[in-house]
């Protein structure tokens, strides 16, 4: 099970990870379609960010009417069957801690998936140090 | 087909109200790479030499890269295009923050402004609708009210906002374009251009946007190539800790950093309070930013956060805001330099012309050209920020001496008289960035050459300080001159090269929405890797060889667009004090005549015409350069003027 650990006052605001993220899972850059979500106050160069932080709770799973949400074996990621999805939102309501973002264009959720082991969005923050992939689970 | 570029130009006649939606042929690809190269090619075409720069035909051109909204490392970046009040010459100007980013995903490649609005407006641009909307309730705010007061009207915290502040409004000479509150897209007065036209902001709304590329999979190999190639140079780590205020005060011991209005190239003390190791270790550095997609994060957000300048708080400042706010005023007290810097920002002045006119300002009162009188009431000193922060203020209410200083370096001595355009640091109208040309004479050449005017923003020829600069520098100057003994500032010998391609590769490099650090500071990002991520992105099929001749035609036609407007070899020179006095601390300390003589200066520009195929009686093109940059177009607009070419001179380029 790994997990990227995070460190907000290291993050940039370059967006880069975003781009990473929706070019890993379609093949275009679209933020709108991005598991992780940098939220910039511009002005006072406040940064947070927003990304499926693998939690204990599992709030969305549990959230799940129709068990279309389950824990991936070995990574720990929350992996989601549009097959079962009944589109209800109750994931993304239930997170506390923005980690679930909602595609309003195809109208289902977007959950960190580690790209299945090998995390894109990483990868432009090498510099700069916000994101970083830590294997094996956190203690 | 897919392509990170399609040619898709956003029309807005402020006049009209009229908004369109026009393809661009190939050829603005395929000959010009898009971005910086195909805004070129439009204003050439939209404009003439009657186009007055504040008029309805002038316009202004915000173009991302070609490859902007990718996730090409550092790919991020807007040109604005624009005819230049001050200069009356081609203008582009480079931004970044996430303006850039925000437009290409909404879904344009460039923005054209025309005409006036009959009140002040600002844009609404989004991916399914475009609106002029009325910003009579925010004309007059600075550039932090308008971010602010748009994204509260519109309800959305995520439009990323282009705007001027009061300096635009004013029509100040060198009024910026702020993108993302704090990146300006900066000199040359494009903000007094947008504030001619009524316009006070561009609000961007992606959401739902999108941007592809030709071929995702080798796109995907070249920008990770492009990446690792890019970090692994020597200079990734210190731009990311350090930002570009690493050495000035390495530069004031060599004698190379222009203070006290370029009469002294050296600091007595304090050149360390001017560094980016200072905003950290003094508590202001509050977090290492970076624009779209960077890798790196050179620029600053800084904070203070006790003292009297308390509550200060905006991003940089960057080198050339420590040198012009700083280190050109004689003043080292970070603390007034981060207020100036502040200040500048938030009206919406370049900070590079800002310093330069106050400096000009300074040495004008302790010579007695300019008295109290002039100055409401204060004694102008060096080396004090007092009178930094008071004339920013003169400047911005255009009182006394302000009203001249408001209008640029140029005319404020044209106006005043006497002998003050001696240290009026200006050529063809823009103020001169903060380099010591006296030692470093590629940087010479370029200044003489560049369409803008005298500064760093179409060449970065810091790789002829060889390992003084980086440890990949030297190899650079081997690959362009076939030595590396070139690698030495002091040498008049291979200048011309060495700004030819400093100047292709800058074009190229701006064109695709790259940043300039990316191949001209650090090296990592080469001729090939621009071809190749360049290749994957668009479709097109260039070898490294044709980008960079791609880079040479984007020149030239700069070249033409100002011989259009009656500019020839006359103009290529540079600011009167740099040619005419010696650089004292330098001659001391290094090797060199510290002078940019007129003799040294026309033989590098020899070379540089012959090299180039341009004629050197008059700086012109030759037709047979034109034809094989397949630039007849210009040719035939140009032909005329030719023989005549040397007889006069436009108003920007005198005295």
């Amino acid at each position: 099970m790994s997990y990227i650990e995070k460190k907000q006052e290291k993050c940039s605001g370059c967006l880069g990870c975003e781009l990473a993220c929706s070019f890993a899972h379609y093949g275009y850059f679209d933020r709108g379609k991005s598991r992780i979500r940098i939220i910039n106050d511009e002005e006072m160069s406040d940064i947070e960010i927003h990304q499926c932080i693998q939690c204990e709770e599992r709030s969305c799973v549990n959230a799940c009417p129709v068990g279309a949400l389950s824990i991936n074996e070995p990574l720990g990621y929350v992996q989601h069957d549009e097959s079962i999805c009944i589109q209800c939102q109750k994931c993304y309501k239930a997170c506390q801690y923005h980690g679930v973002f909602w595609d309003e264009e195809r109208n289902y959720p977007l959950i960190c998936d580690l790209c299945e082991g090998d995390p894109q969005c990483v990868k432009p923050c090498e510099l700069h140090g916000a994101l970083k992939i830590k294997a094996p689970a956190r203690t | 087909m897919r392509s990170s570029y399609s040619g898709r130009v956003l029309y807005i006649d402020l006049s009209t109200r009229r908004i369109w939606v026009e393809i661009l042929e190939d050829v603005y690809l395929e000959k010009y790479l898009g971005g910086r190269g195909a805004a070129a090619l439009l204003l050439w075409k939209l404009t003439d030499p009657k186009t007055r720069p504040l008029s309805k035909k002038n316009v202004l051109i915000f173009s991302p890269g070609s490859l902007t909204g990718t996730s090409a490392p550092t790919s991020g970046r807007m040109t604005v295009t624009f005819k230049s009040p001050p200069t009356g010459g081609y203008f582009k100007s480079s931004a970044g923050g996430a303006v850039g980013l925000a437009l290409k995903q909404s879904g344009y490649d460039h923005v054209v402004i025309r005409g006036k609005a009959s009140s002040p407006v600002y844009l609404y641009i989004g991916v399914d609708k475009v609106e002029i909307r009325d910003a009579s309730n925010i004309w007059g705010k600075t550039v932090k009210q308008t971010n602010r007061a748009i994204k509260s009207e519109l309800e959305n915290e995520e439009l990323k906002i282009a705007c001027i502040g009061p300096a635009g409004e004013k029509l100040c000479n060198f009024a910026s374009i702020m993108c993302s509150y704090y990146y300006a897209a900066a000199r040359g007065g494009g903000g007094a251009v947008m504030g001619w036209k009524n316009l006070k902001a561009i609000a961007v709304n992606a959401a739902g946007g999108k941007v592809y590329v030709r071929d995702p999979e080798k796109f995907a190999a070249a920008a990770e190539q492009t990446r690792r190639a890019s970090l692994d140079d020597s200079h990734a780590e210190e731009m990311k800790l350090w930002g570009t205020a690493a050495t000035t005060d390495q530069m004031s011991y060599a004698a190379l950093l222009p203070s006290y209005n370029y009469q002294r190239q050296h600091l007595e003390s304090g050149a360390e309070n001017l560094t980016g190791r200072h905003l950290m270790e003094a508590g202001y550095l509050k977090r290492s930013v970076g624009c779209s997609t960077c890798i790196f994060g050179c620029h600053r957000y800084t904070v203070i956060n006790s003292g009297p300048y308390k509550g200060t708080y905006s991003e940089g400042p960057e080198y050339e805001t420590f040198a012009s706010l700083g280190s050109t005023l004689g003043i080292t007290d970070s603390q007034a330099i981060l207020k100036g810097n502040e200040l500048a920002n938030d009206y919406g002045f370049d900070t590079i012309s800002l310093g330069t006119v106050i400096g000009w300002a300074i040495e004008s009162y302790e010579k007695g050209v300019i008295t109290k009188s002039d100055t409401g009431g204060k004694e102008l000193k060096w080396g004090d920020g007092e009178t930094l922060l008071h004339m920013i203020e003169l400047i911005l209410k255009q009182e006394g001496i302000g009203a001249l200083l408001i209008k640029g370096a140029r005319i404020a001595a044209k106006e005043t008289g006497q002998d003050s355009y001696k240290w009026s640091v200006q050529a063809r109208g823009l103020e001169q960035s903060r380099v010591e040309l006296r030692g470093a004479f590629s940087y010479a050449l370029a200044f003489a050459l560049n369409p803008r005017g005298p500064d760093h923003l179409t060449t970065e020829t810091l790789a002829e300080f060889g390992e003084g600069f980086t440890k990949e520098a030297p190899g650079i100057i081997k690959k362009i001159t076939g030595s590396e003994k070139y690698a030495f500032p002091y040498l008049h010998e291979k200048r011309a090269e060495i700004v030819t391609w400093h100047e292709d590769i800058y074009a190229v490099t701006d064109a695709l929405g790259y940043c300039a650090f990316m191949t001209t500071a650090a090296y990592g990002l080469d001729e090939r890797l621009l071809a190749d991520t360049f290749n994957a992105a668009t479709g097109m099929n260039m070898t490294p060889e044709q980008i960079m001749e791609a880079g040479r035609r984007i020149v030239t036609l700069e070249r033409c667009y100002n011989l259009r407007e009656g500019w020839s070899r006359r103009c290529d020179v540079l600011p009167w004090r740099l040619m005419n006095e010696k650089a004292v601390d330098l001659a001391k300390r290094q090797p060199t005549p510290a002078i940019v003589d007129e003799k040294v200066l026309d033989r590098m520009l020899d070379d540089y015409y012959r090299l180039n195929g341009w004629d050197p009686a008059n700086g012109y093109p030759t037709q047979e350069t034109l034809s094989k940059l397949e630039l007849e177009f210009a040719e035939r607009e140009l032909a005329e003027r030719r023989g005549t070419a040397m007889e006069s001179v436009p108003e920007s380029c005198t005295l």
